[in-house]
């Protein structure tokens, strides 16, 4: 099995790198900072804020669900960006160090290459989303009330395959290009475009992958259908993409 | 309303477990693409963000030719 192989390379390599450790501590962090500080905003404004003596400010409570809204929504800005940090070296580095041929002169074939870094690097993501979530709805019930678990299952689930579509985007981006730093700018442009367009014509972008996380956020249930299916259909076009540009250009070189 | 020091708590430990591993990594790790006293001032002084940009960007990158 020469997928298990190369999933088995990437694992010890995500280890080496320590992505193990901190991307599901980044994840964690996030999904603890944003139900305290939406439960301690008014403290929080009033210990640091400068407001003048005397000040009163009513801030209504927050919503369960707003909260957990606003912890997807911390994850879609900082989340994607560290998401897209990690794994824009993924192949390019192994390519730019030479390392790649190395791989490949064994009896590889690209596609195993390709899906065995995007399924190591999908696990890492998965594990860190559901660790930073997971904390978020831990302190979501504590602070506020709990969500409905029906409720819930339907936009994790959307999320996250957003989450995955930004994972394949970066390991596209990283087969094609050699040097990290435009990767990742070719990826972060890509992925906030997409979801830029999404939130300025929403009915129109209303299929696209973008609407993902907005739909996410807004726990809805309905016209769900056809973002999905484009966001697989994409990522499976990109997967087949980057494959077919291994394969038909001077890839190793 | 639960105590304020036990919600923070879990913060300060995630905090403190990563700034030590990244102290261990530098500590190991014979040259970085930084001064290493330098990266160890960003770990100690910027919380999260430090030791994070140093487990992501502190490696020095190898050739294999």
């Amino acid at each position: 099995m020469k997928l298990v192989m190369i999933i088995k390379k990437e694992c010890l390599e995500t280890f080496r790198s320590h992505r193990w450790l901190w991307l599901p501590v980044f994840f964690l962090l996030l999904g603890l900072m944003q139900p305290l500080t939406s439960y301690f905003l008014s403290d929080i404004l009033e210990q640091f804020g400068g407001l003048p003596e005397g000040a009163v400010i009513e801030i209504p409570a927050p919503s369960a669900g707003e909260v957990y809204g606003a912890t997807l929504g911390q994850f879609t800005q900082l989340g994607t960006i560290v998401l897209v940090l990690a794994f824009m070296g993924s192949i390019s580095e192994e390519r730019r160090s030479g390392e790649v041929k190395m791989l490949l002169l064994r009896p590889v074939s690209y596609a195993s290459y390709w899906f065995g870094k995007f399924i190591v690097s999908s696990t890492v993501m998965t594990v860190s989303f559901l660790l930073g979530i997971g904390i978020a709805l831990f302190y979501i019930q504590l602070l506020f009330e709990p969500i409905l678990m029906s409720e819930l299952l339907g936009s994790l689930a959307m999320y996250w395959l957003w989450m995955l579509f930004i994972i394949a985007v970066t390991t596209t981006f990283s087969t094609l290009i050699k040097r990290q730093t435009v990767v990742a700018v070719c990826s972060l442009i890509f992925v906030f475009g997409l979801q830029m367009f999404a939130s300025l014509f929403t009915s129109l972008a209303s299929w696209t992958p973008g609407a993902l996380p907005n739909l996410a956020v807004a726990m809805t249930t309905e016209e769900i259908v056809l973002p999905i299916a484009s966001t697989i259909l994409s990522i499976a076009l990109i997967a087949w993409m980057s494959i077919l540009y291994m394969k038909k250009t001077d890839w190793l070189y | 309303m639960p105590d304020l020091f036990m919600l923070v708590l879990p913060l300060i430990i995630i905090e403190f477990i990563l700034k030590i591993i990244a102290f261990i990594d530098l500590y190991r790790r014979e040259s970085t693409s930084l001064p290493k006293w330098l990266w160890a001032l960003i770990i100690l002084f910027i919380n999260t963000i430090g030791p994070i940009l140093y487990l992501v960007l502190g490696k020095q990158r190898r050739q294999i030719t």
